[in-house]
């Protein structure tokens, strides 16, 4: 059996660093320039360099988004551009603009060049169209269903990549344009405005409301999770599992990253006695504060998909802190705190491989020793005695 | 000379306009957002009108295309090698990778919207041997201006007509009232709703059809005042778009543009000296949807912060 890629987001060397750890198995991040995702905290060049050091050293894989549609001012330096990303050690970019893809192809030939979900590709012609462009990895429009993506990786050469988790487009990814008509902010270059989850009345042409009165038509996609269809993704032989989110937090890249890789490592390991376990979903539901649904993948999606109800759900756990360090000869970790915590509570940790521990928090000290009981600070560096040995890179949760 | 393209309303309105260049026409499932659909026999005898009065007809083509239609794709661009078209519009690349098998390559016009918007892609697109290019309707005129200018490939822009801004696979409306659970009080499909964001004045026409869910611009784009360009920097088409507009309304306003390119080329400074006056014939059309110059002196913001 193929093992799929997972590939998770970053918005930071930080992040970048957690999904490694977790379990990623290629990263993608974006850079300054040509990239959408603008207000997602992105890489300059040396930022790149280290986060593609720091892959290397553990066997991960960086691609770089330079997913723009370009227009004609945008289109100076590109080349030099990939050939900066090239000295970084990237190992691929994802791109929807054909002169990139095809810049790319030409200047740095040993980079691979991934055709972005901005492109909509719904079908295997299509991907073959690319693939003779020169695209090694095609990464299928949200559009499709599972059925669908079976029977498309049977007819392409590309690997084929989907995605599995976060947010979704309701429109064709990079066929809307209502960010552009509504804020003059260019969706396909970087500045969506995220205007189908706006609250809108529907009229008929005779000026009657239809939507009802006390609340809003909207347009606007729950997010996707796809955890129960991971083994059917993998039976299908599709070559890597995307989560989006270049956005979300270390809790959320930490938790969401570490469920997927535990699934699909116990999926791989034994696919026929495989029983599907609610764990996965209890642990995701930890960082997630979102709606989320099967998107289309189980077919062309209904109501039960669409995020009508704005009503956020707040993560059943809270993230207190940051693991920095372990002094296994006294057992205290230095922690950075991430929420309010004081002492007598109790604490899940969790770490890569699924792994989890608890302890109840006792005495609590400050960078200077002296006994504090509450960590109220935002960020703020605390030392508390933890009776296992913790990691950097651990995450502690408020237990119930 | 500019081509002035209609996407009709009807066969009647074929027929009673004569004096345009070319129309768009297409079939349920295989064109997306036409004003009207045709059959395949309406098809063989609008070639036929078209033929006698020296009109190009193309085909519109232009779904996204899932995996299980491509089979009916394939047959579609078999049974279209044999018409005598113009061209055919697609907005996904797999009518590319079918229609070579056709030799239809050099008939093919690529209009996907919103990917169109520099001069590298239409360079991409003219080494694949295609007839001619759609430029996206979200950029302003002078960047399509430096396009043309580089005279790689055939271009077509829309003239006059709503900006599709928004397609959704999903049927938004039938899900809506799915939720609410109550009966749809639009015609499933085909009734024109339109959308009103709670901050805003705007009227955006909305449509469920086949295809899923279109969202359009509150405005149509109107170029009427900018033919002048399009004519000396060599742009090849525009398009008058019908949808969302009557029979009488389109046949207006495309004898306004066709005016304004005749007076153009019998004396090109009385079109220029004139120029709000076409503009105020538009605006004398009965019930005439509202219209600017959409994004031809606005620069989309890049990024966004």
């Amino acid at each position: 059996m193929l093992k799929p890629e997972l590939l998770a987001p970053a918005g930071d060397l930080e992040k970048l660093k957690i999904a490694i750890l977790y379990g990623a198995d290629a990263v993608f991040i974006g850079g300054k320039e040509f990239s959408l995702r603008a207000r997602a905290s992105n890489f300059s060049l040396s930022d790149i360099k280290s986060a593609c050091d720091y892959a290397k050293l553990h066997n991960a894989k960086i691609y770089v988004t330079t997913n723009i549609i370009a227009h004609n001012e945008n289109l100076k330096n590109v080349d030099k551009y990939l050939l900066a990303l090239n000295e970084c050690g990237v190992s691929a970019v994802i791109c929807s603009d054909p002169y990139i893809i095809e810049t790319a192809r030409k200047v740095v030939p040993n980079i691979e060049v991934h055709l972005s979900t901005q492109q909509s590709t719904t079908n295997s012609e299509a991907i073959n169209f690319w693939y003779e462009q020169g695209v090694s990895r095609v990464v299928l429009a949200r559009e499709l269903s599972l059925k669908e993506i079976k029977l498309v990786k049977t007819k392409v050469k590309a690997d084929i990549e989907v995605f599995i988790h976060g947010g979704m487009c309701v429109s064709y990814s990079g066929r809307c344009t209502l960010s552009n008509n509504m804020t003059d902010r260019d969706a396909n270059r970087g500045g969506c405005a995220h205007s189908c989850r706006w609250n809108y009345r529907l009229f008929n042409q005779n000026d009657e409301m239809l939507s009802a009165k006390s609340g809003s038509f909207n347009l606007g996609s729950k997010d996707l999770n796809a955890l129960r269809l991971i083994p059917d993704l993998i039976d299908a032989g599709v070559d890597s599992l995307k989560i989006e989110g270049r956005m979300k937090s270390i809790h959320y890249i930490a938790t969401v990253v570490g469920t997927y890789r535990k699934l699909i490592d116990d999926y791989c390991e034994n696919p026929q006695k495989f029983v599907f376990d609610d764990k996965y979903f209890n642990e995701i539901s930890k960082a997630e504060n979102r709606q989320t649904s099967t998107g289309a993948l189980l077919g062309k999606p209904t109501e039960n998909e669409q995020l009508y109800n704005v009503r956020t759900e707040t993560p059943t756990q809270e993230f207190i802190g940051l693991v920095l360090d372990y002094d296994e000869l006294n057992k205290i970790a230095t922690i950075e705190q991430r929420n309010y915590f004081q002492s007598g509570e109790r604490v899940e940790v969790f770490s890569p491989g699924f792994q989890k521990n608890y302890f109840k928090v006792g005495n609590i000290y400050d960078e200077n020793n002296n006994n504090i009981d509450i960590a109220r600070h935002p960020r703020q560096i605390v030392k508390l005695k933890i009776p296992f040995p913790v990691h950097p890179y651990d995450i502690l949760r408020r237990s119930s | 000379m500019l081509e002035l393209i209609v996407s009709p309303t009807s066969l009647s309105f074929i027929k009673s306009c004569d004096f345009c260049d070319g129309f768009i026409i297409g079939e349920k499932d295989k064109g997306l957002r036409l004003a009207h659909y045709f059959t395949k026999n309406e098809i063989k005898e609008i070639i036929d009108i078209c033929k006698k009065r020296k009109q190009k007809v193309y085909i519109a083509a232009n779904k996204i295309i899932h995996e299980t239609e491509l089979i009916s794709f394939d047959n579609y661009l078999k049974q279209l090698a044999d018409l005598e078209i113009d061209g055919i519009i697609f907005g996904d690349l797999a009518i590319y990778q079918l229609a070579k098998k056709y030799q239809l390559t050099n008939k093919l016009i690529y209009n996907p919207e919103t990917y169109i918007t520099n001069y590298e892609s239409v360079h991409f697109f003219a080494q694949l041997g295609i007839k001619r290019v759609s430029i996206a309707k979200e950029i302003t005129l002078d960047d399509i201006i430096t396009i043309a200018n580089k005279k790689y490939l055939e271009l077509d822009i829309l003239g006059h007509g709503a900006i599709n801004m928004f397609h959704s696979m999903r049927d938004l409306v039938t899900n809506y009232f799915r939720f609410l659970k109550q009966d749809n009080p639009s015609l499933h499909h085909n009734e024109s709703l339109y959308l009103i964001e709670e901050k805003r004045a705007d009227k955006y026409p909305l449509l469920e059809d086949e295809a899923g869910t279109h969202v359009f611009s509150a405005s149509d784009l109107c170029t009427i005042e900018y033919l002048d360009k399009f004519i000396e920097h060599q742009v090849t088409s525009i398009r008058i778009d019908g949808i969302f507009k009557s029979c009488q309304e389109l046949l207006e306003i495309t004898k306004i543009y066709h005016k304004a390119i005749s007076d153009y080329c019998s004396n090109k400074n009385y079109y220029l000296e004139n120029k709000a006056k076409y503009t105020e014939a538009l605006l004398k059309i009965e019930n005439i949807r509202p219209f600017n110059d959409g994004f031809l002196f606005k620069k989309t913001i890049y990024k966004g912060d």
